[in-house]
Order: structure tokens, then sequence, then C-alpha cells
């Protein structure tokens, strides 16, 4: 717990200095609406009213005062209270990030161990050109095609926004063909070791049922990097896909960090940078977890 | 063949996790109800009376207060009204105020208020909510307006009757009432507790066609027709504002049926998307003419630039049609003087520009001594190279990199060497105001009632403490404070006709373009007719749609 502290402390000051190193004013921003520049003593009166003509250290013990008991403060860009704005664009983005490991597993999983069992094969094949067309096409050039063919042409998803069921697919088979990739290669290569192993050739031996062997003892031992692969991406993927939820209208919380930063609205960002630390921790937490249920040995420790 | 059934196996897991993933995309669709319902509506397109338009951020509906700058002002415009509007050219309309007279000295306005008014909520306008409205926000300091800085006093007379005074004359007060906010009128019952000047916002209540319906921050907003209102009924009788942050995707949507209607400042287009638009046959465009121009700000500390043959030369070597026909699609037109025919006070005469000549260009940097005395293909003079660093950025205008490149080739032709230098928006706006480390910057106009004279005076005038950012000529100083103060239109226009003249003449900036706002919309809507500011981009009352 001490750890995460110092980690969230940390992460805050950085965040903190980089953005005051940035140029930029976040009251001259607010008020320089549709381009109009505004007058002198305006910006000196809502820099006053902001609190930010005090001295940077001021600035920032304020806001981390406020944090310790527990509150984020108030988006200068928006005057709304910053755990509000995060809490109100979470669960789109927790739902995006859900949908879109399900589409890289449902990729990911059978190619890659179909390509560990036949290595060579036509599906082999096939798991190499999907997780190279993943790793190396642009999540903005995938996006826009699957809008044209999918709602242009098709017209089966809506093109933009969030409005029911449908309209999650799109921006989760972009994400999680990104995805897919490198869990395609990871697990076959994960497979082809793993059903080399003396315990697999064992298993066979004593005559149990292929299917069994392959899910139960190789795929389970096969999926450990990808866990802790999926435990790092996790965390990003709740921070939000800035590209994706810009492409196709999805109310995240990627697209509202990038638009702070704009604003130079260091306590929407610190807020932000907070959360994602914390999702990242609690994450990492729970694929420790998961080890123990994929690979026994490690409950004793 | 054993080996074959655990594929098929392996499939089926496959399969199974598609089904997952259909039961992932109905997860949360409960607390969504209502979105599926409006998407539903919408998505067919084929309701009467309702459109969906495509706009780049949120609206803020939920916080739209008339005193605020938060928000989209577009919908502050179509929900709150001010008490005169801005017509075309900048001409003063009546709207909440019927009429209005202005003392001899231009120091004391009286309007007087159109009755039977009511607000959306069925209470009644008068005097009383329109000084409510005003104490709301103009002794606020963080307030730039010179309405605000300038006034004394706001009083009702009667019932149907305001007056104001302030304390010098300063004729753009007119204009600068028909803003969309802070001077919109905002019912008293709007906030808590009601009436009270300094109460909370609680909702938007206002006198204008549209109401607030429903919010979905970062979604939609969903305005109908005001059934209490006081002009010309709306048409439609709903608009639904969806918000689709990128530019691609909002094009996408409008092929696609989704979004009926985008375009303009609040939705803008990209341009290399036109030749796809147009051979839609669900699609029509529509550009309308804007009030806002790009232009080359010179530094006047520069040595090269403070020459003026050097300033004539860079106006000359720009070839402006080409920047319209060869990097903007057509959409726009090619600039003359500073400001675009459609800003007040411009005129043919006074605003003539200086056309493509690069031989003219030539002949005049030799005449004030300009050679290229080493051969480098850069003119110099006195061993000064004519070496000059061109500032812009590209968040808010991309547009303007490969314009900014046209221009850098061209100058080139001419022997002026110029590097180019992309800034990040922040840094670029504190490079233009305050550190002007740029010897040319590229920037432009403001937008509509803000042009000319508040224009003018931000970047032509001097402040309390600082010389002008632009430009800076005492004499162009002394005739924007003249046309400022003048009460009478006809010296206006004449001090104005001085300005634009000597702008033109001394070449204080070199003008590139004047953009066109693009329009594109499904066949369905028909009326479609642009209006006179970047607030009011369509005359929503206007439009119907029809099969």
């Amino acid at each position: 717990m001490t750890h995460l502290g110092v980690v969230l402390l940390g992460v805050s000051l950085i965040t903190f200095g980089l953005m005051h190193l940035a140029p930029g004013d976040p009251a001259e921003i607010m008020l320089r609406a549709n381009g109009v520049q505004p007058a002198r003593e305006a910006v000196e009166a809502l820099r006053h009213s902001l609190g930010l003509d005090a001295p940077l250290h001021i600035q920032y013990l304020n806001w981390l005062g406020r944090v310790l008991r527990l509150d984020l403060g108030v988006s200068l860009a928006t005057g709304e209270p910053v755990a509000q704005e995060l809490r109100s664009r979470l669960p789109a983005t927790a739902r995006l990030a859900l949908c879109s490991i399900l589409v890289a597993a449902a990729l990911a999983l059978p190619l890659g161990t179909a390509s560990a069992l036949r290595p060579g094969s036509l599906l082999d094949r096939l798991g190499r050109l999907v997780s190279l067309a993943s790793v190396s096409m642009p999540a903005y050039w995938l996006g826009l095609l699957l809008l044209f063919y999918g709602a242009v042409r098709l017209k089966w998803f809506p093109a933009a926004g969030m409005d029911g069921p449908a309209s999650a697919a799109l921006p989760a088979i972009t994400l999680g063909f990104g995805m897919a990739g490198v869990y395609i290669r990871l697990i076959r290569a994960g497979m082809l070791d793993v059903l080399g192993r003396p315990y697999i050739r064992a298993a066979r031996a004593r005559g149990l049922r292929a299917g069994s062997v392959i899910v139960r003892h190789a795929l389970r031992n096969a999926l450990l990097p990808s866990a802790t692969l999926l435990g790092l991406q996790i965390g990003g993927l709740l921070g939000g896909a800035a590209i994706v939820e810009t492409l196709f209208a999805w109310p995240g919380i990627g697209k509202f960090a990038v638009d702070a930063i704009y604003a130079k609205d260091y306590v929407a960002i610190q807020g932000y940078v907070l959360l994602t630390a914390l999702i990242v921790a609690a994450v990492n937490l729970g694929v420790d977890l998961l080890y123990r249920l994929l690979d026994p040995r490690i409950k004793k420790i | 063949m054993r080996k074959s059934k655990f594929g098929i196996r392996i499939w089926t897991i496959g399969t199974l996790l598609a089904v997952l993933l259909t039961g992932c995309s109905g997860t949360g669709s409960g607390a969504d109800n209502a979105a599926a319902d409006s998407g539903a509506q919408s998505a067919g397109g084929s309701a009467a009376g309702e459109i969906v338009v495509a706009v780049s951020r949120d609206t803020a509906l939920d916080r739209l207060d008339a005193g605020a700058y938060d928000g989209s002002m577009d919908v502050h415009a179509m929900i709150y009204d001010g008490l005169v509007r801005y017509g075309e050219k900048g001409k003063i309309e009546p709207s909440l105020a019927e009429s209005w007279d202005i003392s001899e000295d231009g120091q004391t306005y009286t309007f007087h208020l159109r009755q039977g008014v009511q607000f959306s909520d069925g209470s009644d306008f008068d005097a009383e909510s329109v000084i409510f409205s005003f104490e709301r926000w103009i002794h606020d300091p963080s307030n730039s307006l010179t309405l605000a800085s300038a006034m004394q006093s706001i009083e009702a007379v009667d019932d149907h009757t305001v007056r104001m005074t302030f304390d010098r004359a300063y004729y753009p007060l007119l204009t600068e009432l028909t803003f969309a906010r802070p001077v919109r009128i905002i019912s008293p019952n709007a906030v808590e507790p009601a009436g009270d000047v300094k109460g909370k916002f609680v909702k938007p209540i206002g006198t204008g066609a549209w109401v607030a319906d429903s919010y979905k921050m970062d979604q939609e907003a969903v305005l109908v027709r005001n059934p209490n209102y006081w002009g010309e009924a709306p048409k439609l009788s709903k608009i639904t504002l969806k918000v689709i942050p990128d530019p691609q995707s909002r094009v996408l949507a409008l092929q696609s049926g989704g979004v009926d209607l985008a375009g303009g400042q609040s939705g803008r287009l990209p341009l290399e998307s036109l030749p796809v638009i147009e051979t839609d046959e669900s699609l029509e465009t529509m550009k309308s003419p804007g009030t806002s121009s790009h232009f080359l700000v010179f530094n006047y500390d520069n040595l090269h630039l403070q020459d003026l043959n050097v300033r004539k030369a860079v106006n000359l070597a720009i070839d402006k049609q080409s920047i319209v026909r060869d990097l903007m699609g057509g959409v726009g037109s090619e600039a003359r003087g500073l400001f675009p025919p459609t800003v007040p006070y411009v005129t043919d005469t006074n605003s003539r520009g200086y056309g493509f000549d690069p031989q003219e260009a030539k002949s005049l940097l030799a005449e004030s001594g300009y050679t290229d005395s080493d051969g480098d293909g850069i003119l110099d003079k006195d061993g000064a190279p004519l070496k000059l660093n061109l500032v812009l950025q590209q968040v808010d205008f991309p547009e303007w990199k490969p314009m900014m490149e046209l221009v850098q080739s061209e100058l080139s032709t001419i022997g002026i060497d110029t590097q180019l230098q992309v800034l990040e928006p922040n840094a670029y706006y504190d490079d233009l105001w305050t550190n002007r480390t740029y010897d040319m910057i590229v920037y432009r106009t403001y937008d509509d009632a803000y042009n000319p004279h508040s224009f003018l005076s931000s970047l032509f005038h001097r402040t309390q403490d600082a010389p002008a950012v632009a430009w800076s000529d005492e004499k162009l100083e002394s005739l924007i404070d003249t046309a400022l103060g003048s009460t009478d239109e006809s010296k206006r226009q004449e001090a104005y006709d001085h300005i634009f003249t000597r702008m033109d003449e001394q070449a204080m900036t070199a003008p590139l373009y004047y953009p066109d706002d693009l329009f594109v919309f499904n066949k369905r809507v028909r009326n479609v007719e642009a209006g006179y500011t970047t607030f009011e981009p369509i005359l929503w009352n206007r439009l119907e749609v029809g099969e």
C-alpha cells in the first residue's frame, strides 16, 4: 500500500511538472473562445479566481491536500467536479475495453492454438497473416475501413456514437483486431513449447482425450505469458483509446484526457492520471491472482 | 482425422466467444435505452420533422447558461434571444427589442421591448428579465466586452423599456448585443433561488425558437420546438445534435444516412472528401461565404519587413487564386484586402489587395537595393540575407501547412528564403500575442460580429501596457479611434475607408484566403439557408424535411 502511495505521488508530481513546462495558460485558453484574444485584465481575473496566480508549489500542495480528502477538484475547463467527469465516462470506456478483449480472444485463442497444432498448415499461415495485419494496420485506417463497409455500404452498424448494442461492434473490432496479433504469436509459441513437454506426452499416453489434453493441459500453461501482457494492456485500454474513441464518437475517457491536455486543464489531467495509475495497479493485482488459477505451482508460494 | 476434430472444437470455442461478444454488446444497454430509442429514430432518418446534425464537440446543454462562456455557441443562439440580431453584412435587426433610440452623444441607449413574449416555461418576458440577465455577468471583471466595461447603469423605465448608459460613445455596443453570449436573455426562473442574480443556474430557459429536451454528455443534445416562440415558428419539431469528433467519421455518418446535416465551423468537413460527397446521390452541398480571412502578420521589429517594398513584394509573390483552386478544392475565394466583402464597411474600392505579379515583386526588391551578391539564390542587402521565418500551427488549421508551403516556394522564386516553423497551438498563440519571435505568422481574422472593429482593436491598436500586436502605426490607431467613437453611419464608413485603404497601401498584412463554410446535407432536408454569423450557421427555423 505504501508502495502504491509513493507511485501515485511520483506520477502526480511528474504530470504536474510537465504540464507547467508546456506552453499556454489555462485561463487564457478558456477565454480564447473562437480565437478571439481576451483582454489582459480578464485573464488576470480568471487566473486569480482559479488560483492559478499562486506559486507552483502552493498550487500543487493545494491540489494534493484536496486529493488526500478524496476530492479530485474541479475541472478548469468545464467547471464540473473531475471525479464526476471521470465517473460518467469510465463505463463507456470499460464497455469498449471488455468488448475488444473478447474480440481479441475470439481471434487469438483459436488461431494461436490451431497454428501451433499444425505448424505450416493453411491455418498457421492464416494466423501469421492475421497477426501481421493486426500489428501493422493503424487503428485509424482500419476503423475508417470498417466504418465505410460496415456503416455506409452494408448499413449493419450505426456510423458513430453509442446508440444501442450494435454500436460497440465496430470500435471493438478495431481495437480487438489490433490487439489480437501479438496474442496469436504468443499463444502459438507457448503451445509449441508446451506440446513438446513430457507431461503432455504422459497425458496422451494415459489415453486422455485429445481435446482435454490441449485445452486443460497445454493451453492453460501456454496462456501464462498472454495473461501477463493482457494485464498490462487492460490498464491502457481503461485509460481510453483516444483515436478509436474519436473516430467512432465513443463517449469515453480517452477523448476527455486529450481535450484536457489541449486545454491545459491540469486538474482534470491529474485526476485522470491518478485514476489510470490506480487501475493499472488493481489490474496487475488481478493478474497475479489469475496466475494462481492458471498455474497451481504459484499457489504454494 | 482426429486432429481435424480438434480444429472443429477450437472453432466451436471461437463461435462461443463470438456469442459472448454479442452479449457484451448488450451490456449496459438497459441504462442506454433512451439512447437506443432515439438512435433508432434518427438512424432511420424518416421521422417527419426531425433531423440529426453532426457537431464536433459536446454542447454542454445541461450547463448552457446564457450568461456563461461555456458550451456550444450555436445552441446558445438557438435557445436564447438577444435584444437585437446580426443580419446580413452586420445590419442590426430587431429581436427582443422592437426598436431602440440612441442619444445624441451616443452614450444612452433606450430599448423598446417586444410585448407578449413568453419564455419557454410560460413566464412573461419583460424589462425585469432583461436587467436580471445582464446583472448576472456585467460586473464580472473577467468579462472583456466593452459593453461591460463601459456600462454605467441599466434600468427599467417601464415594464417594456430598458435604458442603458455608458461612459463613452462606442458604436459596436449594438453589435456586442447580437453575440451568442453572455448578452442574451434568460428567464429569472432558470436559477435557484429564482430571480436571484447570484443564484445557481439550473435549467436553460430562454425565449428562443428551440428548447432543451434531453442531453447525454459527449453523445447528443436534443432540442425541440418552443411552443411559445414569438417569431416565425420552426417547421421542424426536433433537432438532434450528435457529437462526432472526427471529421472523416462525420462524412461517413452523412453517407450512411445516420446524420442529415453537417458542416460549418461547429462540424467542419474535410475538403479532401468533397469529391466523394459530390458523387453521393443522397447528399447535397452548400458553400456559404464566411466572414473571416487567413493572412500573414508581419513583425514590425524585423528590419527587412520595415521596408514597404519588401511587404509589397511578399504580397505580390503569392498567387491567391492558386490557393483557392489548387489547395482548397475551389471552396472559398481569392483574398484581396484583409477582410472579405461580407464584413461591414468593406467595399471594392477600399480593399483592393495586390493580386499576383512576381515580376513586379522582383523589381520592387531591386528598387530597395536587394541583390543576390553571393549567388546563392537568396537576395541580400548590406550583407544581410533576406531570410524570414514563418510560424504556423496545424491543430486548429490543418490547411495552413500546405498553404504555407506554397507561400514558401513562391517567396523563394523572388529570392526570399522562408523557414517554416510549426508550433503546438498554445505555443503558437503565445508567440503571436506575447513573445513575437516570428518574422511572419499566419493568422485569421475573427468571425462575423467581431469584424472589423474588435479584430482591429486587438491586433492593430495599442493597449495600456503594450504596443499593437500585428502592426504598429499611429495614424492607423487614431483612425480606429475615430471609427469606434463615431455615432454617425456615414462618418464611420468614411473612417473605415481610410483604415482599409491605409492598411492596403502600407501592405500591413498579406491577405491569403477567404474561406467558405461548407455544409453537406441529406437531400431530404429542404430550405437549407446559411445564417449570417458563425453561431447561427443555418437558419434552423426554416428547415423542412420531405421524402
